[in-house]
């Protein structure tokens, strides 16, 4: 049975997915993996490597950062990215997990690609997304390695997995956070599946313009592909949701956006609203000139912002969404703990009325640097006392 | 401890140099690859 503390913080979350003032504002402030090893004084190049250490961190962090969740959000595991030799997420020379701008897929091989995804991922993807594989059979490695990179992968994952994921669970309980999960499965929108995992952020602004139609044609095979995703997800239940980071709509031109972006985006919402499930939506960038197509998410949807302006996104969605983010991280890192209380203060008077509104930073706090300890307790004791409804 | 003879086995040496291991890596990663590495030889000496 849940204690009291965590009931309480369950039943904020609760009251906003049922439409209901919670009692105050809710906090779900997470930092980076990276940001809690390096706060507990580890090294990425070492301790990173031990789910005991990085438990450790997460243990200390939590200690520190009175989220209603755990603070530490889930990183990649870095032994299983060694053994694969990954290239999409790779650990730069000082250990932190870095998401390449990496092309997997020749700008000749859309057809080949859009026939089935599943299959060109599984084969040429695979081949060029890890050093120490082929699926091919087109690059210099023996079957006796390929089926042993396979094995070392799976046993990877089981050995971090079996230490990392009980562990978290106990620092959840231990430290009485939420057992509510901002999100439960994910998905994305198909044109930035292209872009994330095959032709790259760059290469795929040049398509729109010198193969419009193979990209179109991409998307909506990626549609159907990003739905299936949702059906082997987590079944749909009260409070579950599927989260989406929304990357490369800022990066294009508005009428790019309704041509090649927005409407199989909507097309994979529709149909996970369909399925009973929630949605979380991160509009990463500045949405401001996108708002419009924002305010057309369903009502309930949990939308986190970067750089947007808060006014004028209400303004554009009204009370139909729940919001997070916005808040400058900025004033985690620098400025005085009494600035930084203000601030907050001067944050919440915009964000907190009418109680759709849950408390994070526009961005998380990645490497150590980014968190003055003191300044981020400030804020979140702030939202605690003056975010009380 | 029963020493293999065989070349499936990776002793230490092995994977430090498979994996170009620095310095900073060998309390924590090697111990872990040297896991899964047995994992996977105990799997091989069996089929």
């Amino acid at each position: 049975m849940e204690n009291i503390i965590v009931a309480e913080r369950n039943q904020l979350f609760l009251d906003q997915w049922e439409g209901r003032i919670p009692k105050r504002v809710p906090i779900t402030q997470q930092v980076d993996t990276a940001c809690a090893i390096e706060l507990k004084g580890y090294s990425l190049l070492r301790e990173q490597y031990s789910p005991e250490k990085v438990l450790e961190a997460i243990d200390y962090t939590t200690s520190l950062i009175d989220s209603d969740i755990i603070p530490v959000s889930i990183a990649q595991n870095p032994v299983y990215l060694r053994v694969m030799g990954s290239h999409k997420f790779s650990l730069g020379s000082d250990g932190y997990i870095q998401h390449a701008n990496i092309c997997s897929m020749r700008d000749d091989e859309y057809k080949e690609y859009t026939e089935d995804i599943y299959y060109f991922n599984a084969t040429k993807g695979v081949d060029r997304l890890y050093d120490n594989l082929t699926l091919t059979g087109n690059k210099e490695i023996s079957a006796m390695q390929n089926a042993t990179v396979l094995l070392k992968g799976l046993f990877a994952q089981q050995n971090y997995n079996q230490v990392f994921i009980p562990g978290r669970q106990a620092i959840i309980k231990k430290y009485n956070r939420s057992t509510w999960d901002l999100y439960n499965a994910i998905a994305c929108a198909p044109f930035d599946t292209l872009a994330d995992f095959n032709r790259s952020f760059t290469e795929v602004l040049k398509d729109i313009r010198r193969r419009p139609q193979e990209v179109l044609d991409a998307v909506e095979a990626l549609t159907e592909y990003e739905i299936q995703r949702i059906d082997r997800s987590t079944p749909a239940e009260k409070g579950k949701r599927v989260f989406f980071a929304l990357h490369m709509a800022t990066f294009m031109r508005p009428k790019d956006v309704e041509k090649f972006y927005w409407p199989s985006f909507m097309k994979v919402i529709e149909y996970t609203q369909k399925t009973g499930r929630g949605i979380y939506v991160f509009c990463e960038e500045n949405w401001n000139s996108f708002l419009d197509m924002v305010a057309e998410l369903p009502e309930g949807t949990l939308i986190r912002f970067e750089k947007t302006d808060p006014k004028l996104a209400r303004e554009k969605c009204g009370m139909k969404h729940i919001f997070t983010g916005f808040f400058p991280m900025e004033v985690y890192r620098s400025g005085t703990v009494e600035e930084a209380i203000e601030k907050t203060k001067k944050f919440l008077d915009i964000v907190a009325p009418g109680g759709k509104y849950q408390f994070m930073a526009d961005k998380s706090p990645l490497r150590g640097r980014d968190v003055i300890i003191e300044n981020i307790q400030a804020v979140i004791k702030t939202v605690q006392v003056y975010g009380v409804y | 401890m029963i020493e293999y003879k065989t070349k499936l086995y990776k002793t230490d040496e092995d994977i430090i140099k498979e994996y170009n291991l620095i310095e900073e890596e060998l309390d924590y990663l090697l111990p872990a690859l040297r896991k899964i590495e047995d994992q996977v030889f105990s799997i091989l000496i069996r089929l």
